[in-house]
């Protein structure tokens, strides 16, 4: 080593910071070398000078002035806390607390839904679409044979939806706004088409399929096969001149109302 | 209790550091960090009792003066109780309340630059080498004036070093923790304090030489 390099390793050498290979390196080299001998004693020099820095002694009330002026601020930041702050944060602390969090949540969320659900679905007749076609049909003495004009709308049979979320099933929950209690009472007043309209253009699938039924349902020569899809549908005469059909789908949300003149082409007058 | 706590302060201040603590020591200061976490308040005095001139005896010669060290030590200890929650008891309480104390006296240097607009530290006798020098002419203690003199030069020197080689030097040199010690209170590593010791060393060397130089021309 030349005595650059020793030169820079002389801070570390001075307080032992070397390791074994490089201090004796050093120690030859300062054994033959004067100069690089001179800067390690000032180095040694200014190491002394260096532990010269050292604080006055500090007295007891200087302690205990600090320590009381900690444990102060230590108490009166425990009375400014609120009561919450303390067990909060060890609250959210753990992954398993926020996993139970979740877990609860998804819980409470699922009662929900299920008591709203089972709430819907209470007020459904039992038989489905028949009992309300029944009810409709007796408080109106209207026979759906005699009173069925020749090119009178064939009863519709919708296709059962599995899924309760269906299209159609969400354009007519987003028409009723009120309860399931709803259509019944439609059953019972005098309906106007200004009121039933939306309930038939929410629909607009389940009304195709009325449609192309009742089209069908005018060409077909087997009465008693007629008739008895009929018992399906609820003819209510609501109005002298009108003459009022509803059809209950399988869905209790869903009831297709049709709204026609007396002896009139249904297919022409429907609304859609 | 204050009895203990002294005990254990006097062992911990002239045992040697890091691993050399006695068993039955370790033990008894491991206790009083598990009760303080626990919210004991007056545990917490005894790891005040037990730490205390060690924490001010670094902020002092961090920061050089009296009033600044006494600031530093309380913020220290109210640092050490916000946070004594996270402190893993593997770790050496030592050397996390060194990094502690080296973090708050960094954060007060700053400060007082902001303030002052000048050298982070400032002499424990406000005044230059040189003003002692004039005054070692008229003063018959020559030998108390040259020594007060000595000490305002190597202030003054640490004052010129960065923070970071200023840490160094202090946990090193006049605190004799070893260099991973120190390593580890920074939180860097043992090659990057060993360069900024040799570093700081070679600064402070070159700056008492310039002033004992110009003394003797005196």
């Amino acid at each position: 080593m030349n005595c650059r390099n020793i030169e820079q390793l002389l801070p570390l050498y001075v307080e032992g910071d070397l390791g074994a290979d490089e201090n004796s390196s050093v120690n030859v080299h300062l054994h033959s070398c004067a100069a690089c001998r001179g800067i390690s004693e000032e180095y040694r020099r200014s190491q002394d000078l260096l532990r010269l820095h050292t604080p006055p002694e500090f007295d007891a009330a200087f302690y205990a002035g600090i320590r009381r002026a900690v444990l102060g601020e230590i108490s009166d930041a425990e009375v400014a806390r609120p009561v919450f702050a303390s067990f909060l944060p060890n609250l959210f602390r753990a992954p398993l607390t926020y996993a139970a969090s979740g877990a609860l949540l998804l819980i409470v969320g699922a009662l929900a839904f299920g008591i709203y659900y089972s709430s819907t679905t209470v007020d459904r007749p039992v038989s489905g679409s028949t009992a309300a076609s029944n009810v409709s049909t007796e408080e109106t003495g209207a026979s759906p044979k005699t009173d069925q004009p020749p090119d009178a709308p064939a009863p519709v049979i919708i296709p059962q939806r599995k899924s309760p979320e269906s299209h159609a099933t969400k354009y007519a929950k987003a028409a009723h706004s009120s309860p399931p209690q709803r259509p019944r009472e439609v059953l019972t007043e005098q309906a106007t088409p200004q009121v039933t309209a939306p309930h038939i253009e929410a629909a607009d699938v389940s009304v195709a399929n009325v449609m192309t039924a009742l089209t069908e349902a005018s060409d077909v020569s087997d009465p008693d096969s007629a008739s008895a899809e009929v018992a399906n549908a609820g003819l209510t005469e609501s109005a002298p001149e009108m003459l009022r059909i509803e059809l209950q789908t399988s869905d209790p949300n869903i009831r297709i109302i049709w709204l026609s003149p007396k002896k009139t082409d249904l297919t022409t007058n429907s609304t859609k | 209790m204050p009895g203990e706590a002294a005990d254990i302060a006097h062992m911990t201040e002239h045992l040697p550091r890091g691993g050399e603590h006695t068993e039955e020591l370790r033990e008894s200061f491991a206790s009083l960090v598990s009760r303080a976490k626990a919210g004991d308040t007056a545990a917490f005095e005894q790891i005040m009792i037990c730490t205390q001139h060690r924490v001010a005896r670094v902020a002092w010669r961090m920061l050089g003066n009296t009033e600044d060290a006494r600031d530093a030590t309380q913020e220290v200890f109210l640092r050490t109780f916000k946070y004594l929650r996270r402190f893993d008891p593997a770790q050496d309480f030592h050397g996390w309340l060194y990094r502690i104390t080296v973090n708050v006296c960094r954060d007060m240097a700053r400060q007082r630059r902001r303030h002052d607009g000048e050298s982070a530290s400032s002499l424990e006798a406000g005044r230059t080498p040189d003003e002692l020098n004039a005054r070692a002419d008229t003063n018959e203690a020559e030998a108390a004036v040259v020594l007060a003199q000595r000490r305002a030069i190597v202030a003054r020197a640490l004052d010129t070093l960065p923070e970071k080689e200023r840490a160094a030097i202090v946990l090193r040199d006049l605190e004799g923790l070893s260099t991973e010690e120190v390593a580890r209170a920074l939180g860097s590593s043992p090659a990057t304090v060993r360069s900024q010791i040799s570093t700081a060393r070679a600064k402070i060397k070159t700056y008492c030489e310039r002033f004992l130089k110009r003394r003797r021309q005196v």
